[in-house]
C-alpha cells in the first residue's frame, strides 16, 4: 500500500488510501498547555448540556416508557466511551480541526469522505433539527405571552400535519444573516447560554418533582430491554457536543490525566441532570401521553402547576438558548464544507472567502438554504435520529480508526492514550453498532443512501479534483513513522 | 518606537506602504507592515476545532497578502521592517493592540478608507479609530505614491478655530521637528461655521469677524510654538476663507508630494459627530494629500509630544 512509485499514475486503493500531510505549521501554533480539570470539565457541560433535552423526550419515551432513564445512562456511557477513542485520535494529529481532518490525516481520502458524509448530518441537519425543535418553543412562548401562536400549516412539517415549518426556515436565514456578516457568539454570550440552560432544567426538575405521582411509574418498562435500546440512539441526541473536549487536548496540562478526568465529570453532571428531568417527566406525566407534544417541558411544567409562568419561563430559556446553538452548529458546517474546499474533495465555490467580512458567503448561503429545506418539510424525529446515525458512525469509525493506528502506526506520537485499550474501543465501535441498531429502519436506510450520493460524488469527481491528487507531494503515506 | 501599517487584503494597500515607507524615511523609524486576521468565534463550543482549522486558513490567505507587500517594499534597504500577522476582533481593534505592543508611534491606513472617487472615506470602524486610538493615525490618499528617497517636506496643521488644541500644535511641531520638515499652520474659514458662529450680522460682516478671531487664534499658537527651543519655527500660517471645504482644500494648494495635513481629532460628543460632521472628518474627506489624525487619546497619554518636550527642555 505504500510502495508509491512517484512517476506513475497511482491505483484507485492508493488514492483512496492516500493520507493528508498536516505540517503543524499551517495553523497557529504556540497553543499554550493553560487548561486545567475544572475549566475542561465545564466546556464539557456547556457543549453537552443542552438542546436535545428539550424535546427528544416526546419522541423517545413512546418507545421505552419510564426506563427511559436507563437509555440515558446507556447513552452517557456510549458518548463517553467514544469521547476517549475521539481525544487518543485527535491527540495524535498535531493540528486542530473535525473527525474529517483526523481521519484524513490518518486513514486516508476514503474514510475522510465518509466521515464527512456523517459530519454533514452531525452539524447540518443537526442545525435543521434543532430549529424545528425551537419553533415549537417558539410557538408556546406567543401562545403564553400573546394568546397567539403561527397556525399549524405554517408550523409543521408535511408529515406532522402541516404544509411547512415556517419558524424553523426563518431561524436558519436569520442565522445565515449573521453568519455571513460575520457576527459571531462572544465567550460571554456563550457562558450566559448555558448557564440559561441550565438554569430552566434545574427549574424544571424544581418544579416538576411537586407532581411526582408514583402511579406514573408503575408501568415502568413496557417494552422492556428492547425499548430501552431502541431509544438510546435517539436520546444520544441529547449528548452531542462532548467531543468538543476531545479536540482541545493539544492545551489541557497534563491531557493523560486530566482529558479522562474531565470527560467522566461532565458526563456525571450531565447525566444526572438529564436522568432528573427525564425521571420527573416521567413521574408526572403519564408516558403515554408525551407522544406527539410540542414544546414538552414546558408543557409539563404548565400541567404540574396549573399556571403558565412555569412553561413561559422555560419556554423563553428554550428560545433564547436554541438559537445560540443552531447559530453554533450552522457556523461549524460551514468551516467543515471549506476545509473540505480547500482540500479540493468538494468545488472551490466553498472555500471561497468574502475579503471584507472574511466569512465564506457562498458556502454559508449554500447551507443555509439546504438545512432550511430539511427544518421546513422534514419532521423533527427523522433530522434528529438521522443526526444521531451520523455521529454514531463518524464515532465508530474513529473508534475503529484508534485500533487501525495503534496496529499500523504505534510509535505515531500521542499526547492521550485512551485508557483501558483495546477495550475501550472495541466496546465503543460495538455499542455504537447496537445504538444504530435499535434506530428506525428508515433511518438506516436514509443515512445508507447519503453516504452512497457522498462516495458517488468523490468516486467521480472528488478524487479527480482533490489537492492529493493535483499535489502528491502533499500527502504523507509512510511505511511507519510519525506524521510530519 | 515603530511605524504600524495597515495593510488590507480588500483593494491595494499599497498607499499605505507608501506613505508609511516616507514617514519611516523622515523619521527614521522602523516599519511593521500588518494584515489583520477577524478572529471573532472565541468560544469553547461545537465548533472549536473548525474555527481554529479555519482561522489557519485565513492566516495562510493573510500570509499571502503579506507577500505582495513584501515584493512592494523590496528596494527598501535602509528600512527595517517587519510583516506580520495579527488577529483581533476587529481590524481597528487588532491595530490598536498592535500600536500598543510595538509602542509606535503612529499607525498608517490606506485602503481602508478609500472610496472610489480619489477622496477619503471614513468608514465606522475608522471612526472608533480616529477617537479611540491611543497613537496618531496617518491615512494616505487613493492613489499615493512617493518618488524615490520621497520624504516628508512641509506639516500642515490645521488648525479648528473653535477648539483650538495646543497639544495638537505641539504634537504637530514635534513630528516636523523630527522629520526635518516646515511646520505651517492653517485654518479653513467655510461657509457653514459662519454660519453658526454669530447671528444678526450680514455675511461679509460674518466672515470677517470670523477671520479676524481664526487670524489672532492662529498667531497666539504660532508664538506658542516659536517660544520653544526645540521646536521649528512656524514657517506660515494663514486663514484660508472657501465656499465649502473642497474648495478651502484646493485653495491651499497642498504638493502632492512631501505635505501632510495634520488635525486634531474632534472633541466633540459621539452625538454630535453623527449629525453634524467634524471638521476633521471633513478635511480628511477632501484633503489630496496624507492626513495625519491626531485622536485625543493620543495627546494625553503617556509618550506624547507634550511629555517628550517638557523631557527635552
Amino acid at each position: 500500500m505504500t510502495n508509491t512509485r512517484q512517476k506513475a499514475e497511482p491505483t484507485l486503493w492508493q488514492r483512496v488510501t492516500r493520507v493528508k500531510s498536516l505540517d503543524a505549521g499551517d495553523q497557529e501554533t504556540g497553543l499554550v498547555r493553560s487548561i486545567g480539570l475544572f475549566q475542561l470539565t465545564m466546556m464539557g457541560v456547556g457543549c453537552t448540556i443542552g438542546t436535545g433535552i428539550f424535546f427528544v423526550l416526546t419522541t423517545q419515551v413512546p418507545k421505552a416508557g419510564p426506563a427511559i432513564v436507563f437509555s440515558f445512562i446507556f447513552a452517557a456511557v456510549l458518548a463517553g466511551l467514544t469521547a476517549l477513542c475521539y481525544a487518543e485520535l485527535a491527540s495524535a494529529v498535531p493540528v486542530s480541526g473535525s473527525s474529517y481532518s483526523y481521519a484524513y490525516a490518518t486513514l486516508g481520502e476514503g474514510a475522510a469522505i465518509v466521515v464527512a458524509a456523517c459530519l454533514l448530518l452531525e452539524y447540518g441537519v443537526c442545525s435543521a433539527a434543532v430549529a424545528v425543535g425551537w419553533s415549537e418553543y417558539l410557538n408556546k412562548l406567543l401562545e403564553n405571552l400573546f394568546g397567539w401562536s403561527l397556525p399549524d400549516v405554517v408550523s409543521f412539517s408535511p408529515a406532522a400535519g402541516g404544509v411547512v415549518n415556517l419558524p424553523a426556515v426563518i431561524l436558519v436565514m436569520l442565522c445565515g444573516i449573521l453568519l455571513i456578516r460575520g457576527s459571531s457568539e462572544s465567550a460571554m454570550v456563550n457562558a450566559v447560554m448555558v448557564i440559561i440552560k441550565i438554569g430552566v432544567l434545574v427549574m424544571f426538575i424544581a418544579i416538576g418533582v411537586t407532581g411526582w405521582n408514583t402511579n406514573n411509574l408503575a408501568d415502568f418498562a413496557p417494552f422492556g430491554a428492547a425499548g430501552v435500546w431502541a431509544a438510546t440512539g435517539g436520546i444520544f441526541f441529547s449528548f452531542i457536543g462532548l467531543d468538543a473536549v476531545s479536540t482541545a487536548g493539544e492545551e489541557v496540562k497534563d491531557p493523560t490525566r486530566t482529558m479522562p478526568k474531565a470527560i467522566v465529570l461532565a458526563l456525571l453532571i450531565v447525566t444526572t441532570i438529564y436522568v432528573a428531568v427525564a425521571l420527573v417527566a416521567v413521574a408526572a406525566q403519564p408516558w403515554q401521553e408525551f407522544a406527539g407534544q410540542e414544546a414538552g417541558l414546558a408543557q409539563i411544567l404548565q400541567n404540574v402547576t396549573g399556571q403558565q409562568w412555569p412553561g413561559t419561563v422555560l419556554a423563553a430559556g428554550a428560545v433564547i438558548s436554541i438559537f445560540s446553538v443552531t447559530l453554533v452548529t450552522l457556523y461549524g458546517q460551514t468551516r467543515i464544507l471549506f476545509t473540505m474546499g480547500m482540500d479540493g474533495v468538494l468545488p472551490s465555490v466553498f472555500r471561497s472567502v468574502n475579503r471584507k467580512t472574511q466569512t465564506p458567503i457562498p458556502n454559508t448561503i449554500i447551507v443555509c438554504v439546504v438545512v432550511s429545506v430539511l427544518a421546513g418539510f422534514v419532521p423533527l424525529e427523522g433530522l434528529a435520529d438521522l443526526t444521531s446515525i451520523g455521529t454514531l458512525f463518524a464515532f465508530a469509525v474513529v473508534s475503529v480508526a484508534v485500533i487501525v493506528l495503534r496496529h499500523t502506526r504505534p510509535h505515531m506520537r500521542r499526547t492521550f492514550k485512551v485508557p483501558g485499550y483495546p477495550l475501550t474501543p472495541i466496546l465503543s465501535v460495538l455499542a455504537c453498532v447496537v445504538v444504530i441498531n435499535g434506530l428506525p429502519s428508515i433511518t438506516f436506510l436514509f443515512f445508507a443512501l447519503w453516504v452512497g450520493v457522498a462516495l458517488v460524488f468523490y468516486f467521480t469527481w472528488g478524487i479527480k479534483h482533490s489537492r492529493l491528487q493535483l499535489h502528491p507531494e502533499e500527502a504523507a503515506n509512510q511505511p511507519d513513522g510519525d506524521l510530519v | 518606537m515603530s511605524i504600524v501599517v495597515g495593510y488590507g487584503p480588500q483593494e491595494r494597500g499599497r498607499e499605505a506602504l507608501e506613505l508609511g515607507k516616507a514617514l519611516a524615511h523622515s523619521l527614521d523609524e522602523s516599519m511593521v507592515v500588518c494584515t489583520v486576521v477577524l478572529d471573532r468565534w472565541q468560544v469553547d463550543g461545537l465548533a472549536r476545532g473548525v474555527d481554529r482549522q479555519y482561522q489557519g486558513a485565513l492566516t495562510e490567505m493573510a500570509r499571502d497578502v503579506l507577500d505582495d507587500a513584501k515584493s512592494a517594499l523590496a528596494g527598501e534597504n535602509e528600512l527595517s521592517i517587519d510583516f506580520e500577522v495579527v488577529a483581533g476582533l476587529s481590524v481597528a481593534q487588532a491595530l490598536i493592540d498592535e500600536a500598543h505592543e510595538r509602542e509606535a508611534r503612529m499607525c498608517v491606513l490606506g485602503s481602508s478608507l478609500q472610496s472610489r472617487w480619489g477622496e477619503l472615506a471614513i468608514g465606522s470602524v475608522s471612526q472608533r479609530l480616529m477617537v479611540s486610538s491611543p497613537v496618531p493615525i496617518a491615512v494616505a490618499p487613493r492613489g499615493y505614491r512617493v518618488q524615490p528617497e520621497g520624504r516628508l517636506e512641509r506639516v500642515v496643521l490645521g488648525v479648528d478655530p473653535e477648539r483650538p488644541s495646543e497639544e495638537a500644535a505641539l504634537a504637530a511641531a514635534v513630528l516636523a521637528a523630527d522629520a526635518g520638515a516646515e511646520l505651517h499652520l492653517i485654518s479653513f474659514a467655510t461657509g457653514e461655521k459662519e454660519g453658526m458662529w454669530r447671528r444678526g450680522l450680514g455675511e461679509v460682516e460674518r466672515a470677517h469677524l470670523y477671520q479676524e478671531h481664526a487670524g489672532k487664534l492662529l498667531k497666539s499658537l504660532a508664538g506658542t510654538i516659536n517660544g520653544h527651543p526645540s521646536l521649528p519655527a512656524v514657517a506660515s500660517y494663514r486663514v484660508l476663507h472657501a465656499n465649502g471645504w473642497r474648495e478651502a482644500l484646493d485653495k491651499a494648494e497642498f504638493r502632492r508630494h512631501g505635505d501632510m495635513l495634520v488635525v486634531a481629532s474632534s472633541n466633540a460628543g459621539p452625538l454630535e459627530q453623527l449629525f453634524l460632521g467634524s471638521s476633521a472628518m471633513r478635511i480628511i474627506k477632501h484633503s489630496p494629500v496624507p492626513v495625519l489624525v491626531l485622536p485625543k487619546a493620543s495627546l494625553h497619554g503617556e509618550g506624547t509630544a507634550v511629555v517628550d518636550l517638557d523631557e527635552q527642555a
